[in-house]
């Protein structure tokens, strides 16, 4: 037996297990959450092409699984990546039942992290970009709510990830039939700026973030943040994975002088607009907006220290918005049916918890001093104050924003309208709530204990890593 | 690949002559310039669903003159089973909803008309070039991947009803798919697009269900 096959095969069975119970979430819950939990953890442990013995039996699992003439194969370089999917899985599958998103965020939810598990281990890596397509299909039916009329922003993200896997699909036709090298720049170039376009597309540089306000503003907060942690995780791997395979594209300072600049748009604008707005969605869209290009701009460094501060930032980033989207999900929800006029002010005295855990993810995405998302962006500050003060400041700028408008939802949310008594919530949500809450000021507080784990995952990209 | 060299020979013009094989690719060609000019014109849902599956054949007739029968085929049945499952949507929803579809710009029947003639001979000029056309592969493969892509930017930028954009890029990726297959004619990448265009007709068909849906209790 192969191992990504195994890991497959119990993705699909756990997305079987689930479909029946859809209308019990709390069941459904816990079954998903402890699946992807067992694939998460049996994914980092599994022996790879050595003999063990399991209840008696001598077995030898193949880290490789032929198909159609591709094959998937898992290895140092992918086995923490492909772990960290169902990991976090396991972790958004915990608060479904807090957070209500629609009845098929689980069964899709699990279906689409096996997608991106499988983009992981693909080779020719290339091809991952399909996989990347089909994961922006589940996470269109993850988005889709009866809520909102209109679902533009759902179905522009479609539109883009199809024009994304086309650019990178050719450029990847060109890599590897053409022969690019440094010596052929003309080659290089046409690869270059086709990999560009797709992972402009992927990662949500300006314009081809068009769907994320809207499907931010027509979906459940909750779904957007696992939506938004799965395509941009995979982005991000998929990118470092490009980098760490083809020298010519190493060496093309432009290329990464190009990633400084789209960054530093992504930062600015998405500060800035976040500022513009009065929903609270719309906020966390351009909040986001403005951490993807933090996270471009570690890798535009062009340093192995900045490749490490991208993933780190990726996998913080998992964190902080699974506290904001509950946070904010749970805000909605308990909405008192009375206050028609929703305008969230009082909110701190019937919903606390939500509060709490809307504001601290909110300042964690922002990466505010004492919130997980801090030593990420006071490292990355440091190394670009010398070597680029521009994009220095501009991380800072977003940091200025971000909080300022974070603590101006926290005084609307205090301003006292409200007259009714809190909400009794369960004890299990609160818990949740505040373990999530705990946890980024854990990490905020103690970085050191994520890094291991960054290191692990890029132990494979012997390139970019020497 | 093998065979796109044999192709390129049968191809060959003697003279001014056309061959047989010629005339059919020409007249493929011909009709996939239809059936995309159709697709932006028609507001009919169904007509629209079995005008894309015209166009799923002919896009397949193309493929399989230069690559084996057995890839066109799997494409042609992918294709079909897309047309399928927008065919099984619409059994619950209206068949014609051009009163309420999400315009992005003016959706009017002259201006559409005078839309198509102008990205026609947009495309048409792009497939003189050597942008989309490969050597040793006849002139029409490049033509069809050009007309398709540019009428499907076209769809695309009409409107944004659910149908209208899954249709709009099923057939982009026909018409990448044209010259890509080509490139790539690896089984598991077959397999994989057609699992993408079984996928964009499953989401599109959802969402059209529940956009329809939303409609009718908004009227109500």
């Amino acid at each position: 037996m192969s191992v990504p096959l195994i890991i497959l095969i119990l993705t699909g069975i756990l997305a079987i297990v689930v479909l029946p119970f859809r209308s019990r979430l709390r069941l459904t819950a816990s079954i998903a959450s402890a699946g992807a939990l067992m694939i998460g953890g049996f994914t980092l442990l599994a022996t790879l092409e050595e003999p063990f013995v399991l209840l008696g039996v001598s077995l030898k699992w193949s880290g490789t699984w032929h198909l159609l003439g591709r094959s998937m194969t898992l290895d140092q370089g992918n086995r923490a990546a492909v772990a960290f999917m169902y990991l976090v899985g396991s972790l958004i599958f915990g608060g479904v039942w807090i957070a209500r998103p629609n009845r098929t965020f689980i069964f899709v939810g699990i279906i689409s992290i096996g997608v991106v598990a499988a983009s992981f281990m693909i080779q020719p890596f290339l091809f991952a970009a399909i996989f990347l397509e089909i994961t922006a299909m589940g996470a269109v039916l993850i988005l889709s709510s009866r809520e909102s009329r209109f679902r533009s922003g759902i179905v522009r993200l479609l539109v883009l990830y199809t024009f994304g896997m086309v650019a990178i699909l050719i450029a990847g036709w060109i890599l590897e039939s053409q022969g690019v090298t440094p010596a052929t720049p003309e080659l290089a170039t046409r690869a270059t700026i086709l990999l560009a376009l797709g992972f402009c597309v992927l990662m949500a540089v300006p314009p081809f973030h068009i769907w994320l306000p809207g499907a931010a503003e027509q979906s459940n907060p909750y779904a957007l943040a696992f939506v938004t942690i799965l395509l941009q995780s995979a982005g991000v791997f998929f990118l470092l994975r490009f980098l760490d395979s083809f020298v010519w594209l190493r060496e093309n300072l432009g290329l990464f002088q190009g990633i400084r600049v789209a960054a530093i748009v992504m930062i600015c604008l998405g500060s800035v607009w976040a500022l513009a707005q009065r929903s609270l969605r719309k906020i966390m869209a351009y909040a986001l907006l403005s951490d993807f290009g933090v996270t471009l701009l570690a890798i535009g460094t062009n340093t192995p220290a900045g490749f490490q501060l991208a993933i780190d930032l990726a996998g913080i980033r998992a964190i902080s918005l699974t506290v904001l989207g509950i946070g904010l999900a749970t805000i909605e929800n308990y909405r008192p049916e009375s206050n028609e006029d929703f305008k969230y002010k009082g909110v701190a005295y019937y919903s606390p918890f939500s509060v709490v855990a809307a504001i601290t993810g909110l300042l964690s995405v922002a990466g505010f001093p004492l919130s997980a998302g801090f030593p990420g962006r006071w490292a990355l500050i440091v190394a670009l104050l010398d070597a680029d003060l521009i994009a220095g400041l501009s991380v800072i700028l977003s940091l200025a924003c971000i909080g300022a408008i974070a603590l101006r939802w926290l005084r609307i949310f205090l301003s006292a309208d409200y007259a009714g008594k809190p909400i009794a919530m369960p004890l299990v949500e609160r818990g949740f709530m505040i373990a999530g809450v705990a946890f980024c000021v854990l990490l905020g507080i103690f970085p050191q204990l994520s890094y291991p784990w960054v290191v692990e995952a890029v132990a494979g990209m012997t390139q970019l890593f020497p | 690949m093998a065979r796109s060299g044999i192709a390129s020979d049968l191809f060959r013009c003697e003279g001014h002559r056309m061959t047989a094989s010629e005339v059919w690719l020409q007249i493929a060609t011909i009709g996939i310039a239809i059936t995309g000019s159709l697709l932006v014109l028609f507001d009919d849902r169904r007509l629209l669903v079995f005008t894309l599956a015209v166009q799923y054949a002919l896009v397949a007739f193309l493929i399989s003159c230069v690559l084996n029968v057995q890839i066109a085929a799997a494409k042609l049945v992918a294709g079909m089973v897309s047309c399928v499952i927008f065919l099984i949507y619409l059994r619950t929803v209206r068949t014609n909803p051009a009163e309420d579809i999400l315009r992005t710009i003016p959706f009017n029947r002259l201006f559409r008309v005078l839309a198509v003639l102008l990205v026609l001979l947009v495309a048409l000029g792009v497939s003189t070039g050597n942008l989309v056309n490969l050597e040793g592969l006849p002139p029409e493969i490049g033509t069809g991947t050009a007309l398709l892509i540019c009428l499907s930017f076209l769809h695309l930028g009409l409107c944004e009803e659910p149908l209208r954009v899954g249709i709009g890029l099923l057939t982009f990726l026909s018409g990448f798919e044209i010259t890509y297959s080509i490139l790539e004619p690896s089984l598991a990448v077959v397999g994989l697009l057609a699992s993408v265009h079984v996928g964009i007709a499953l989401v599109c068909g959802y969402l059209t269900l529940v956009h329809d849906i939303d409609q009718s209790e908004t009227r109500l």
